[in-house]
């Protein structure tokens, strides 16, 4: 401890103008309050995450998105416990979620649908991509994040960028209009995501977008 | 939970804050009436869970003398406080949990171990490693942080980003929903009816080492990964459309399902 205020220091650090030069001016003459200051993001990090996992607007657009193409699956998600996908499906992968209880009841007989559902929710989803949006450099968002995690945020972000790249280049203007709006939403979030818990969830829409991409080409094709 | 814990809870509730149970230099140790859910942060420390048959939930703190460990009840969890924090940065912590209770984690570079809990595991890791083995169900994220699970009687979902993946199972009706860009995935056991592994995986190479009794439907759907088979799939139904390769093949009856979708991961199915 450095006995300074450093919940004050950290809400400082997230602001600007005069009181935000003032602190970076302390914190160079103190090593133990940077070094505070970094553990007080890395937890405000990991609550982040932590937060993600509720239910937020992405999984009520999924059942309104599910509602519409099926009603069907909606009694699916209500159907007894047995048949239900953990909690962590119906948190962080609606769209899992309702694979998971139609692959169960159906096999992969509901392979169409769950290609039409996918391919309609990846995008609504991309859509409404939430993202941390705060104050500050990249450097101070990722204090307390491992370099080796950091690195494969990096190496991620090109990786599934170059697939989407590919995809988009073999889609040609099959399903332009609903890529291109995903694809200025991603672009958004990839602009405003600096910290560690916003890059990942870019990640995921990332994976969705890659998804409805496959998704256009194997309809076309069949 | 004993009527005065589930009375404390409502209080805290009520009122919007937590009840300390236990507290001690290092550990803290506090009587419980059954299975719990506990809730704990870490930084670079290091987390063992365990489960014990007693009605109490221990946790000791290694190497940070001096901590001040506190269990405190907020709503219906356990959480812990570290010299008045909520996570533990440093150090290794060792909980002793009822058998049948539930643990929602997090890590940032620590290691995360947790055995035969028989509740529902929940880990938010980023780089360090996690093991979950004899859970009800499990939900594991982490970043390069390797992944593995053992023995879950529930569904699986694990997501990672380059994190290696590895899924022992024992129960031929598993469930398990894997997420990955460029971690490998190791899966073994037997896949049998009611079984569904759904990987999605953009580099990653996915390994399944499977039981011969294993039954199931194979749907592979990539843009230029291969598919190496040594286990003897049904190849009746191969179909390679334009420039991806799509197969749906069979194993037995068919009565399970494997879901494997990459770019460029390339999937390797064999015996066990």
């Amino acid at each position: 401890m450095t006995g300074h205020p450093l919940e004050e220091l950290e809400a400082l650090s997230s602001s600007g103008g005069p009181a935000r030069a003032e602190l970076e001016s302390h914190l160079e003459a103190c090593p133990a309050c940077r070094r505070e200051l970094s553990w007080l993001r890395a937890e405000r990090t990991m609550t982040a995450r932590a937060l993600d996992a509720t239910d937020g607007p992405v999984t009520s657009l999924w059942a309104g998105v599910e509602a519409q193409l099926d009603p069907g699956s909606r009694q699916a998600s209500r159907t007894p416990a047995a048949s239900r996908a953990p909690a962590g499906f119906a948190t962080r992968g609606p769209a899992r979620f309702a694979r998971w209880a139609a692959l169960r009841s159906n096999g992969f007989a509901t392979r169409a649908r769950r290609r039409a559902l996918t391919a309609f929710g990846a995008v609504a989803a991309v859509a409404l991509l939430v993202v941390l949006v705060r104050k500050g450099s990249q450097e101070e968002a990722e204090a307390g994040l491992p370099p080796s995690a950091a690195l494969a945020l990096l190496h991620a972000d090109q990786e599934y960028r170059a697939a989407i790249l590919v995809l988009e280049a073999r889609a040609g203007s099959r399903g332009a209009a609903p890529h291109a709006q995903a694809r200025a939403g991603l672009s958004r979030a990839r602009a405003a995501a600096r910290e560690p818990a916003a890059r990942v969830q870019l990640l995921e829409g990332y994976a969705a977008y890659l998804k409805s991409l496959r998704r256009s080409l194997d309809e076309a094709e069949e | 939970m004993n009527a005065a814990l589930v009375l404390a809870a409502l209080g805290a509730a009520a009122a919007g804050r937590q009840t300390e149970l236990a507290s001690g230099p290092g550990s803290a140790s506090a009587k419980v009436e059954g299975p719990v859910k506990l809730e704990l942060r870490a930084y670079a420390a290091d987390l063992e869970i365990v489960a014990t048959d007693k009605r109490v939930v221990t946790l000791t703190v290694e190497g940070k003398p001096g901590l001040r460990v506190a269990l405190f009840l907020s709503g219906d969890r356990i959480e812990a406080q570290f010299s008045g924090r909520r996570q533990l940065r440093e150090g290794r912590a060792r909980i002793e949990l009822p058998r049948g209770s539930s643990v929602d984690l997090s890590s940032v570079s620590g290691a995360v171990v947790v055995r035969d809990v028989g509740g529902d595991v929940r880990v938010r890791g980023m780089s360090g490693r996690v093991e979950v083995s004899g859970a009800r169900q499990a939900d594991v994220e982490t970043i390069d942080g390797a992944a593995k699970v053992a023995a879950s009687a529930g569904p699986l979902r694990i997501h990672t980003i380059s994190g290696a993946i590895s899924i022992e199972t024992g129960n031929p009706a598993g469930q398990a929903e894997v997420e990955t860009s460029s971690g490998a995935l190791s899966f073994g056991g037997r896949c049998g009816k009611g079984c569904h592994v759904d990987v999605d995986s953009v580099s990653g190479p996915l390994f399944f080492a499977l039981d011969r009794k294993s039954s199931f439907a194979l749907d592979f759907d990539t843009h230029s990964g291969k598919l190496t088979d040594s286990l003897g799939l049904d190849k009746s139904q191969a179909e390679r459309r334009g420039q991806d390769d799509w197969r749906e093949l069979r194993f037995g009856a068919g009565e399970g399902a494997i879901e494997c979708e990459t770019f460029s991961g390339d999937v390797t199915i064999s015996a066990r």
